[in-house]
C-alpha cells in the first residue's frame, strides 16, 4: 500500500513562539527526504511535531489516509506508525542491543521477536553485539542499533534527527550510503534532518531547504544547487556569487564579467537589471582564453583549488580549477565563463537568510547563509 | 490499518495525570492549612493564659537554643571539612565519612545516653567520688538537664549537616582561585577566610538552617531535659490543658519560625548557584600536615566523632549487654516488627507517590504540577508536633462526623475510624517525609535524558508503560535509596508517632521514649541501639555519593 506522507501548511509554536510557519511537503513511499538548515530554522522541531512531540498550531499532517495532526487533534506518538532515531542514539541503557532492538514489538509472540531481531541484526550489521550493553559500543555502532531499533516495528515512516552529528566528520558521508542502502532495501520512507549538505546530498533523495521556520524549496539536490529558487537557497547550497547584468535582447545578460549566455532562454525583458548567480564551476580556467582575471586568493581542496578572481572591474568570482594549475596571488590567469544554467534573481539588495559580502571597491556580492544564532530548540 | 485514535494534543493542562497529583498534594497539605488557618480561629482563655504564662519563655528558650546550636555547628562543621578537603593525613579518607556517623544518632537517644553517664548515679561521677573521696554535694558538676546540655545534645549529633555542606562546597571551589589568592600574598589560613569560606557562605547558611528546622522540631530532647519551648508547649497544651486550638495557634507560631528557616535555605541555595566560580577543575593538591599540626588537626576532627558517635555507641552497647536478657524478649520482637512494618509501608506508599508526582511533572511540566511539587516539599521542614497536630484536627473531626452519620443511618457507632488506626499514623508519616522521596526520586528522574522517553513513546509505549519499562528500571537505585531514607526516618520518629499511636501501640522509638521517661536508661538501651544501627544506612549512602561527586567522577548508569 502506497502511504504518502503529506504536510499541508504546518504551524507550530513552542511555549507561544510560532517556529514552524507553514510548511508544506509530501513523500512518498520509500522516499528519503531531508530537512536542510542552519541550527535554529526549526527543522527539529518540524521533524517532532512529525512525530507527535508538538501539536501543530494549524495546518495538517497526513500519513497515507490517516490524519495525524491537525485540527486541535493529534494521534498520540505511540499510536503512530512513526519510527525516530534521536541525535544522542537514546539507547535504554539498562537493556541489551537485543533487548533494545525488541523494545517496540511487545505485541508479538517470542519466536517472532526473535526472528526480527536477527533480521534486523544481520540488515544492520549487529548481529555480533546482541548481547552488549549500549556503553560498550562505538558511536558508530550506537547509531546502527538504535536505527535497527525505530525500524523493528516496521514504522511506516522513519524519522532520523541529525543522525550524523555525533560522528566522526571522516566517516559521516560514508555510513550515509550505507543507511541509504539499508533504507532503501527495506523500502522505507524516512526523514532526517541535517545541517551538512554533503550528507544531505549523499543520503536524501528529496531535500528541503529551510530558514526561519519555512521551507524555501523542497526538490532534489541537483536542483537546488543549480536552480535555487531564491538567494537564501543559492547561499545554503554550494559557494557562489552574484553580478550584477542587465537582461540583453539576445538572451544573455550582460555584466562586467562578460556577455553571460545560457542554453536556458529567459522569459525577461531585455533591460531588466538582474543578478546573476554564479557557481564556482561556471567559470571555466584556460591559459589561451580571450579574458583574464587575477588571482586574489586561493583554497587548496586536494582535487581542486578554490579560486577567488577579480576582474579589471574590479568584480570578484570563484573559480573550482584542477589542482594542477598552480597560480600564485596576483598573477593574471585566462577563463571563460560556462553556464548551463542560468539563474536570475531581481535586484538583489538585502533578503531575509542571506549576508550578502562585500567583495571589492566595485560591490558585486558573495552569498553567505546568514549566521543564525538562535539555538535549537 | 490501525484505526487512529484522537487524544488531545499537549500541553494538557487538566489531564488525569496532573489533577491527581494536585488532589494528592491537597490532601497531604491538609495539616498545614488546618495549622495555618487556625490563627483565624478565636483564641480561648487557654490561649490567653498561655500568653501570660508561659509564651514568652517559650520564645526566649527557642532562641536560645537556635543560638547556641548555631554558635557550635558552624566551628563543628567547618572546621572538619576545611582539614579534610585541604590536607593530607593519614585516616583522612575514613575520617571523610565517619564525621558524618553522628546523624545516625538520633537525638533524644544521645541526649538519654549522657544523661545516664553524667548524673549524679552515673558512671563519670561515681568515678570522680570514688577516686577522690568526694560525697555528693562536695564538687561541681554541671548539669546535663539544662538549656546548655540540649544545646550541646543537638550540636553534636546537627553539626553533620554544616559538615556536609561546607565540605561539598569546598571540593567545587576551583583550586585556581585559591591559588590566586595565594599569589596575591595570602596564607594558607587568610586563602580561608578571604577566599573560601565567603564563597563556602551559601552553602553554609544551607546546611546550618537544616540544623536549625531540626533543632526547632526537637522534642525528645527537650521534653527530657524538661525545657520549655514550642514542641513541649505543644504536647503539654494539648494533653495537660486539653485545648485543641490553642495547641494549634501554638504550632502555627512555631510554623512561621520554621518557615522564616525554610526561605533562608532557599535563599541561600540560590545563591549558591552564582558562587561558582569556574567550570575549569583539577585535582585538590592537598597539603601534608605534620607534627603539632598534625595532631590539631587529629583532635579537631576525631572529637566531634567520638562525642557525637563513638562515646554514646559504646556506653550504649554496653548497656544493652548488661540489659540483655530482660530486654530482648518476645515483646521486644514484636516492638521491633510494628516498627519495621509500620516503615515499610510507609516508605512503599511514599515511593508510590513520589514516582506518580514526580514522573507526572515530567510529563505535564505546567505550575500545576509544580505547584503541587512544592507544596509536598514543605513538610519536611515541619517539626512532627505540628504535623501531628495538623493531622488529629481534620481526623478526629472527620471521624466524628463519620461516626453521627453512621449511627443515623445504620445504628452503628464507628467511633475513631480513622484517627484511632494505624492509618493516621502513616498518613502522618507521609506527610513528613514525602519530600525525601519526592527529591530523591525527582534527582534520579532528572538524570535521565527526556530523548530516552520520546524513544519508548515512538516504538509504541504509552506514558505509564514507558514508567515501568523505561524509567523504573534505569533508576532502581534511586528508587531503593528513596525506600530506605524513609523507611529510617519512620523508625527515629518521636514525637509525631508518641501523639497519633493507637492506644497499646508501640513502637521502638516510643519504648525507648517510656523507658527513658522511667529513668531506666540502661534498658533504654536496647531499643536505641537498634534505631542508631538503623539510621547508619542513610550515612552509608551518603558516604557513599560523597565519594561519587568527586570533580570528575562520571556515575555509570550501568546497573
Amino acid at each position: 500500500m502506497q502511504q504518502t506522507l503529506n504536510l499541508d501548511n504546518v504551524h507550530v509554536a513552542l511555549s507561544g513562539r510560532p517556529v514552524i510557519n507553514g510548511v508544506s511537503l509530501s513523500l512518498d513511499q520509500g522516499r528519503i527526504g531531508c530537512l536542510l538548515g542552519p541550527s535554529g530554522c526549526g527543522k527539529t522541531t518540524l521533524l517532532r511535531a512529525i512525530a507527535g512531540f508538538e501539536p501543530v498550531t494549524s495546518g495538517s499532517i497526513r500519513l497515507g489516509s490517516e490524519q495525524l495532526s491537525g485540527n486541535g487533534a493529534m494521534v498520540a506518538t505511540e499510536r503512530r506508525a512513526i519510527g525516530m532515531v534521536f541525535q544522542d542514539y537514546a539507547l535504554f541503557p539498562h537493556l541489551k542491543v537485543r533487548d533494545n532492538i525488541a523494545f517496540g514489538l511487545r505485541q508479538r509472540k517470542g519466536s517472532d521477536i526473535d526472528r526480527r531481531v536477527q533480521e534486523l541484526a544481520q540488515l544492520l550489521a549487529v548481529s555480533n553485539l546482541l548481547d552488549e550493553y549500549p556503553h560498550r559500543l562505538s558511536g558508530g555502532q550506537q547509531q546502527r542499533v538504535a536505527i535497527a531499533r525505530a525500524m523493528a516495528p516496521r514504522p511506516q515512516v522513519l524519522l532520523l534527527d541529525e543522525p550524523f552529528a555525533s560522528l566522526d566528520i571522516e566517516l559521516r558521508e560514508q555510513i550515509a550510503g550505507e543507511i541509504r542502502e539499508v533504507l532503501k532495501q527495506a523500502n522505507v520512507t524516512a526523514i532526517l534532518v541535517s545541517h551538512n549538505q554533503l550528507e544531505a546530498f549523499a543520503m536524501a533523495d528529496e531535500i528541503g531547504v529551510m530558514q526561519q521556520g519555512r521551507l524555501l524549496q523542497w526538490d532534489r539536490a541537483f536542483n537546488l544547487y543549480h536552480r535555487p529558487n531564491s538567494p537564501a537557497v543559492a547561499a545554503f547550497v554550494g559557494e557562489g556569487v552574484l553580478v550584477e547584468g542587465t537582461v540583453s535582447p539576445q538572451g544573455g545578460v550582460n555584466t562586467a564579467l562578460g556577455l553571460i549566455h545560457s542554453a536556458t532562454g529567459s522569459n525577461l525583458q531585455p533591460g531588466t537589471s538582474v543578478s546573476v548567480l554564479l557557481r564556482p564551476d561556471d567559470v571555466i580556467h584556460e591559459d589561451g582564453a580571450e579574458t583574464a582575471a587575477t588571482v586574489v586568493e586561493r583554497a587548496f581542496r586536494g582535487a581542486q583549488f578554490l579560486y577567488t578572481l577579480a576582474a579589471a572591474s574590479g568584480e570578484k568570482f570563484f573559480s573550482l580549477v584542477p589542482s594542477h594549475h598552480d597560480h600564485l596571488p596576483g598573477e593574471r590567469i585566462g577563463y571563460r565563463l560556462e553556464v548551463d544554467h542560468l539563474v536570475l534573481f531581481p535586484h538583489v539588495v538585502e533578503q531575509a537568510g542571506v549576508d550578502l559580502v562585500d567583495l571589492g571597491q566595485e560591490g558585486n556580492l558573495e552569498l553567505r547563509p546568514a549566521n543564525e544564532d538562535e539555538t535549537e530548540p | 490499518m490501525k484505526q487512529a485514535v484522537l487524544s488531545r494534543p499537549r500541553p494538557a493542562l487538566a489531564g488525569p495525570w496532573p489533577l491527581a497529583s494536585l488532589g494528592l498534594s491537597l490532601l497531604l497539605a491538609v495539616p498545614l492549612i488546618t495549622v495555618a488557618v487556625s490563627l483565624l480561629l478565636p483564641s480561648d482563655d487557654v490561649w490567653q493564659h498561655l500568653r501570660e504564662t508561659v509564651l514568652g519563655e517559650y520564645i526566649s528558650n527557642s532562641m536560645i537554643l537556635l543560638g547556641g546550636v548555631a554558635l557550635l555547628v558552624l566551628p563543628m562543621g567547618i572546621v572538619p571539612a576545611w582539614l579534610v578537603t585541604m590536607y593530607r593525613f593519614p585516616g583522612r579518607g575514613v575520617l571523610e565519612w565517619a564525621l558524618l556517623l553522628p546523624m545516625a544518632v538520633p537525638a533524644y537517644i544521645i541526649a538519654y545516653t549522657y544523661t545516664g553517664m553524667l548524673d549524679v548515679a552515673g558512671p563519670v561521677q561515681t568515678w570522680m567520688r570514688d577516686s577522690f573521696g568526694w560525697d555528693y554535694g562536695d564538687y561541681w558538676f554541671p548539669s546535663i538537664r539544662s538549656l546548655g546540655g540540649a544545646i550541646a545534645m543537638l550540636s553534636l549529633v546537627l553539626y553533620p549537616y554544616v559538615y556536609l555542606l561546607s565540605r561539598a562546597a569546598f571540593v567545587e571551589q576551583s583550586i585556581c582561585v585559591l591559588e590566586v589568592s595565594r599569589t596575591l600574598g595570602c596564607n594558607t589560613l587568610s586563602a580561608f577566610w578571604r577566599v573560601a569560606l565567603p564563597l563556602a557562605r551559601p552553602a553554609i547558611v544551607v546546611g546550618l538552617s537544616i540544623a536549625l528546622m531540626e533543632t526547632l522540631a526537637d522534642f525528645g530532647t527537650v521534653q527530657y531535659f524538661g525545657i520549655s519551648v514550642f514542641t513541649t508547649g505543644i504536647y503539654r497544651t494539648w494533653y495537660g490543658l486539653g485545648s485543641s486550638v490553642a495547641a494549634t495557634q501554638l504550632a502555627a507560631l512555631l510554623m512561621f519560625f520554621v518557615l522564616f528557616l525554610v526561605l533562608m535555605e532557599s535563599w541561600s541555595r540560590r545563591q549558591s548557584r552564582y558562587f561558582n566560580t569556574s567550570t575549569r577543575y583539577q585535582a585538590l593538591p592537598r597539603v601534608q600536615l605534620r607534627g603539632w599540626h598534625l595532631v590539631l588537626a587529629y583532635l579537631l576532627c576525631v572529637t566531634p566523632v567520638l562525642l557525637g558517635f563513638g562515646i554514646p555507641v559504646a556506653q550504649l552497647t554496653a548497656w544493652s549487654w548488661i540489659t540483655a536478657e530482660r530486654i530482648f524478649t518476645a515483646r521486644f520482637f514484636e516492638l521491633a516488627l510494628n516498627t519495621v512494618s509500620l516503615a515499610v509501608i510507609s516508605a512503599l506508599i511514599a515511593l508510590v507517590i513520589a514516582l506518580f508526582i514526580s514522573y507526572g511533572r515530567r510529563l505535564f511540566p505546567n505550575l500545576l504540577s509544580t505547584l503541587s511539587f512544592r507544596v509536598l516539599s514543605l513538610g519536611y521542614a515541619l517539626p512532627g508536633t505540628v504535623i501531628a497536630i495538623g493531622v488529629l484536627v481534620p481526623f478526629a473531626w472527620l471521624d466524628n462526623r463519620l461516626s453521627a452519620s453512621m449511627e443515623a443511618w445504620v445504628g452503628i457507632n464507628t467511633g475513631l475510624l480513622l484517627s484511632g488506626t494505624v492509618f493516621i499514623l502513616v498518613f502522618a508519616y507521609l506527610v513528613r517525609f514525602l519530600p525525601i522521596a519526592l527529591n530523591t526520586v525527582d534527582a534520579g528522574l532528572g538524570k535521565i535524558k527526556p530523548s530516552m522517553d520520546e524513544a519508548a513513546r515512538s516504538l509504541g509505549h504509552s506514558n505509564a508503560s514507558t514508567l515501568r519499562s523505561v524509567h523504573m528500571p534505569m533508576m532502581k537505585g534511586t528508587m531503593i535509596a528513596a525506600v530506605l531514607l524513609v523507611f529510617v526516618d519512620v523508625v527515629k520518629e518521636l514525637p509525631a508517632t508518641l501523639i497519633l499511636r493507637p492506644f497499646n501501640f508501640n513502637t521502638l522509638a516510643i519504648r525507648t521514649y517510656e523507658l527513658a521517661n522511667e529513668e531506666r536508661l540502661a534498658d533504654a538501651a536496647g531499643p536505641a541501639l537498634c534505631i542508631v544501627l538503623v539510621s547508619i544506612i542513610p550515612v552509608i549512602l551518603l558516604s557513599r555519593s560523597l565519594s561519587r561527586a568527586r570533580v570528575g567522577y562520571a556515575a555509570d548508569s550501568q546497573p
